[in-house]
């Protein structure tokens, strides 16, 4: 088995000569929480309806769970659950009626995590889709897409239109779900508080190019935004060429950078003679840094 | 379970089982299908009647209404796979992100394809089948004197003798001459005739939404331009008989003549138009 579960390899698609997604290399570890961040705009969806076999790329190679999803069979599906960012659920079927629907296509349906997610979130079973709200409706998609036990779980902005009990439900739910052996979640989501509270790896996508793909952890460690101040010499020619974003004053510079190591600091301040202060970053601050950095 | 998708919810599903209350579903269903079978099938019986199973009187007298009754037939084939394509009630065309939710299910895009086309067939040809299935038991066709000039006449009675080689006159006494000739079989090959038509129709049309479908999403343009060779057709259906007065009944004896291989075509047609559909089917996507 595979180390990674989704593999792509320099992926592109366009849309009517726009770029949405430029050679993106994205891994996604089996069993992690992978937040995919991004603007509006920045290639989520494209790369996320890529990875659920919904739109085709223009070149490069994606593999989920080892298969290209073009050639999906309906075994592979069965391991993948997906909820998309607009998901149209069919409105005529009562709640009920969906569940007994869908459940005809899989074979490990778990009918005792349905009634727990539609006791949880408060779900009238008896109300046909098109009664329900959008917060609602999209419980419900997150209802079916969990009751599938999938082993990759594709999440486009789950957690949009639900208010913040019901956004923590959905957090607790998915850490139940990858509690359980083997279980992936890649989830895109622009509330990066939970992002910042489930994920455990990071992908940071901007004008459909991947910029940042690592631990959470790491790169909270890595990415600071350090103030050079107090330079001997002036700021004059001060430049960090690899900065996520870099700005100067009259006598100092601010800028968020890559620290990959401890000595890195230190000498970059004895060379330019200047002293220097570290801010730690969020994630959400980071996210900002990243993404702003061509603006 | 084995990795086949199961056909029977495929099926409800797409007669609507479950989308719609029991009642209003069945009242529903029943309005259309009697609407369905009293506006195809029944309108097929009284043009047959009222010609008294003369055959050049329903090609002479009718064919104008054969042409709007081909132009009804197109519009609600039309309809109907614009609908297994773009599954959206209320706005066909921009509701192709409704099929993402079966997309991303564990079903066999194929079969979802193929259920649904099974349902459109068995709708849109079930009244000619059942006015095939009649017309074994309707009275016997002839073919009598008409009215247009008498080389056309005497043309016309040559190509129905060639055409049907058994035909024989009928047995009584007529005042008229020439005396009408029986047709053996004629109701059942005007019916198989309309049948085949209809089929092949059907597989244009399926075929063609099929080709469009994957189009429609990138430019709205072309969404609104591929209507247009549909309503050319159409209209085309409607004026040629004028110009030509003799299409669908030259169209209906070349079938009875050549109906062996017209059939077998036909046959060999509808996997090419299936295995096709369903490979463009499956690569449609979802923006």
């Amino acid at each position: 088995m595979d180390a990674y579960i989704i593999e792509t390899k320099n992926v592109s698609r366009s849309f009517g000569g726009s770029m949405a997604v430029k050679d993106l290399n994205l891994r996604v570890r089996r069993g992690s929480i992978y937040g995919f961040l991004g603007r509006n705009g920045a290639g989520k969806t494209t790369t996320i309806k890529m990875l659920a076999g919904l739109i085709w790329p223009d070149a490069g190679e994606i593999r989920v769970n080892g298969v290209e999803p073009a050639k999906f069979t309906v075994a592979d599906r069965w391991k993948i659950g997906y909820v998309s960012e607009r998901q149209i659920l069919p409105p005529g079927m009562s709640v009920r009626t969906l569940i007994n629907f869908t459940s005809n296509f899989y074979p490990d349906w778990d009918f005792a995590v349905c009634d727990r997610i539609i006791k949880r979130f408060k779900i009238d079973p008896s109300k046909r889709i098109k009664a329900l709200s959008q917060g609602t409706a999209r419980q419900v998609a997150f209802l079916l897409a969990m009751a599938q036990k999938p082993e990759l779980l594709i999440l486009d902005e789950p957690a949009a239109n639900l208010d913040v009990v019901a956004r923590r439900v959905f957090l607790e739910e998915m850490l139940d779900l990858i509690r359980e052996e083997n279980k992936t979640v890649l989830l895109s989501s622009h509330i990066l508080s939970d992002v910042e509270r489930v994920a455990d790896e990071i992908g940071i996508i901007s004008q459909g190019v991947l910029k940042i793909s690592e631990s959470l952890d790491r790169l909270k460690e890595t990415v600071k935004q350090v103030r050079f101040y107090g330079f001997e010499r002036g700021v004059n020619g001060f430049e960090i060429p690899d900065a996520f974003r870099f700005s100067r004053s009259k006598d100092e510079a601010l800028a968020t950078l890559r620290l990959p190591d401890e000595t890195t600091l230190p000498r970059l301040a004895a060379t330019h003679r200047c002293k220097y202060e570290i801010t730690h970053l969020n994630l959400e601050n980071i996210f900002v840094e990243i993404v702003r950095e061509k603006e | 379970m084995n990795a086949r998708t199961p056909f029977w919810p495929l099926l409800r599903n797409d007669l609507g089982i479950g989308h719609y209350p029991g009642i209003p579903w069945a009242l529903g269903l029943g309005f259309y299908l009697t609407l369905w079978l009293v506006t195809s099938f029944v309108p097929l019986l009284l043009l047959f009647k009222a010609s008294e199973g003369d055959l050049g009187i329903f090609f002479t007298a009718f064919g104008n209404l054969v042409g709007f009754a081909f132009v009804w037939w197109m519009a609600m084939t039309s309809w109907l796979f614009a609908f297994a394509l773009f599954p959206g009630i209320s706005n066909p065309i921009q509701s192709v992100r409704a099929f993402e939710f079966m997309f991303t299910r564990a079903i066999d895009r194929r079969r979802l394809f193929r259920t649904r086309a099974a349902v459109i067939y068995w709708v849109m040809l079930g009244p000619l089948l059942l006015n095939l299935l009649v017309s074994a038991g309707s009275p016997e066709t002839t073919l009598g004197p008409d009215a247009s000039d008498p080389a056309t006449a005497t043309l016309r009675r040559e190509q129905y003798l060639k055409t049907f080689p058994d035909s024989h006159p009928k047995e009584g006494k007529f005042q008229v001459q020439p005396v009408p000739n029986v047709v053996p079989h004629g109701a059942v090959a005007l019916s198989a005739w309309i049948l085949w038509l209809g089929t092949l129709g059907l597989l244009f049309m399926q075929g063609y939404c099929v080709l469009l479908a994957r189009h429609v999403q990138h430019n709205s343009w072309l969404t609104c331009l591929g209507g247009a060779p549909l309503l050319t057709v159409c209209l085309l259906s409607l004026f040629v008989p004028r110009v030509y007065p003799q299409l669908y009944e030259q169209s209906f004896l070349f079938f009875a003549r050549n109906h062996v291989p017209l059939l077998i075509g036909l046959l060999v047609l509808i996997p090419v138009v299936q295995i096709f559909s369903e490979r463009r089917f499956c690569e449609l996507e979802i923006i």
